[in-house]
């Protein structure tokens, strides 16, 4: 466990552009659809007046995770600690950030709903279907995709380091051949309305959080099964 | 006892041979300078010995266990590799900082001294550094983190003959005061040769030579004067090289007695340490420019 404890700390070593390039990247968007919202005619009427902008947190973390394994993990190694460790380390961040930004975007999304939008009518936090759950439900909607597309990043990070550019191409075709073989095989089949139901019949919280929890922890294993064998 | 323990070891990749059937065991509180040509199987080597990649054969053990995923081992390993990357936002007290924390017997004061005296400063990203100064980071965190067994793998690229001097001097008070296992890998083979104890010579991925330094030095000498009594001297032992000129030989000998060679009224050079390893290293005929046996007609 120590030697998990000093990978975080090494990650942590530079926080500020490990951690906070996702939270000042969404601190600009927010600033960006707030001054368009403020100009909005007021005649666009409130249930329009949703941004899905917030999207751009959840991916800037997937880049800044896969930095962290492309970067972090040759360093790491360099500095003689064993891949577990770094692992370990690295899901313990993981995790840290995810439940950060389950707390953060909760509260946020408290003070848009009591601040009619920041005083604009903005529907940033919490748009559309997602505004919706109660706070446990809300702080896992925000929490666990936030870890699943981590975890994706992790992936990616680790295919790169193991196999190389080439590896991460293969990696990318073999995810659009699969995606392009399964919506051919449903439409073969006429399985969409059977999809449709299974999106309708499933919760909210089995959607937003139990089924990216399940994918979260496959990258995360899959990351590992890549990582034991790779040189920095 | 032996820290680093190589048992027929062997590593392959694509159709490459990097390291072909390797036994070495390095004795602990020494330094071994790992000498050898490009692509001999230096680096390989020391990536092994720190489980930062695998051994398609045979077994390793460092410090008398396997060093994969072994932080038992790991924690008293230090790697200072010339091909190492950083973090691209890292500064260079980011990398002292991550040192501190992953070495346990790291001097704080020492990494601060070591940073003045190469010029260097701790809000610099290390990106930004040049070639020598990326380096001298690599130094400063080899020497400082005081492990018991570590690494120099080209630690000097880009490095004036200053700051390697530097290098030098400090690596040799440091390891009088804390002794420990050094492995140095390097192509500037007489810069280092008063600091090395024991010499590793690698080609084509196998050991040409694993002896004490100072044996090795005295192994061989250089006679030279008139050609008939170079040759007659010569008769009982090992030419190495030869180069006649007129009536006057020069021959590098294996294991001729100094005493009976200057009863003869001959001349006697040392050999030096990097003439050595380049007649060990040429000797498999794999540098069609460097044969060994050389006549001047």
């Amino acid at each position: 466990m120590s030697h998990v404890v000093k990978a975080l700390r090494l990650s942590l070593v530079n926080s500020l552009t490990s951690v906070g390039w996702p939270w000042a990247i969404l601190a600009m968007t927010f600033a960006v659809n707030w001054a368009i919202f403020a100009v909005l005619p007021d005649d666009v009427p409130v249930p329009d007046r949703q941004t899905g902008a917030l999207a751009s947190l959840y991916f800037v973390a997937l880049i800044a995770n896969l930095q962290l394994w492309t970067q972090g993990f040759p360093f790491a190694m360099g500095l003689s600690l064993t891949r577990k460790a770094y692992f370990g380390g690295t899901v313990l961040m993981l995790l840290l950030q995810s439940v950060v930004a389950g707390v953060a975007l909760t509260a946020l999304s408290r003070v848009e709903a009591a601040t009619s939008g920041w005083g604009v009518d903005m529907k940033f936090f919490a748009p559309w279907v997602f505004d919706q759950g109660n706070l446990g439900a809300r702080f896992l909607m925000y929490a666990v995709p936030f870890a699943m597309l981590s975890a994706l990043g992790m992936v990616i990070g680790v295919v790169f380091k193991r196999w190389g550019q080439s590896g991460v191409y293969t990696l990318t075709i073999t995810s659009l051949l699969l995606i392009a073989v399964v919506t051919l095989l449903v439409t073969w089949q006429d399985w969409w309305a059977a999809i449709g139901r299974f999106f309708t019949d499933s919760s909210f919280v089995g959607l937003t959080a139990g089924y990216p929890a399940l994918l979260a922890v496959a990258c995360a294993s899959l990351a590992w099964l890549g990582l034991r064998r790779a040189a920095p | 006892m032996s820290v680093i323990e190589f048992n027929a070891v062997s590593k392959r990749y694509g159709g490459i041979t990097a390291l072909d059937n390797v036994s070495l065991a390095l004795g602990e509180h020494r330094i071994t300078g790992l000498l050898g040509r490009n692509g001999a199987g230096k680096s390989t080597f020391m990536s092994i010995a720190t489980a930062r990649s695998f051994a398609s054969e045979g077994r390793v053990r460092v410090f008398g266990e396997n060093p994969y995923e072994n932080s038992g081992v790991l924690d008293r390993v230090c790697f200072i590799g010339e091909n190492q990357t950083y973090p691209q936002a890292h500064k260079v007290r980011h990398v002292l900082d991550g040192a501190r924390i992953a070495f346990p017997l790291w001097d704080e004061n020492l990494a601060r001294e070591l940073v003045d005296a190469f010029g260097l400063l701790t809000g610099q990203l290390v990106r930004k550094l040049s070639r020598g100064q990326r380096s001298a980071v690599g130094v400063i965190v080899g020497l400082a983190s005081r492990a018991p067994l570590t690494f120099f793998d080209e630690p000097y690229l880009g490095l004036d003959a200053v700051a390697r001097q530097l290098f030098y001097d400090r690596l040799v008070a440091d390891y009088g005061e804390h002794p420990r296992t050094i492995v140095l890998s390097t192509h500037l083979i007489d810069e280092v040769a008063d600091l090395i104890e024991h010499v590793v010579v690698l080609d084509h991925g196998r050991v040409m030579i694993d002896s004490d330094a100072d044996s090795l030095r005295g192994s061989a000498v250089v006679v030279s004067g008139p050609r008939a009594a170079v040759e007659s001297f010569a008769t009982d032992h090992e030419v190495l090289q030869r180069e006649d000129l007129g009536g006057f030989a020069r021959m590098t000998i294996r294991g001729a007695s100094a005493d009976h060679a200057r009863q003869q009224g001959l001349t006697l050079e040392p050999v030096s340490l990097q003439q050595l390893v380049v007649r060990a290293t040429t000797a498999a005929g794999t540098a069609p420019d460097h044969t060994p046996e050389r006549v001047a007609s």
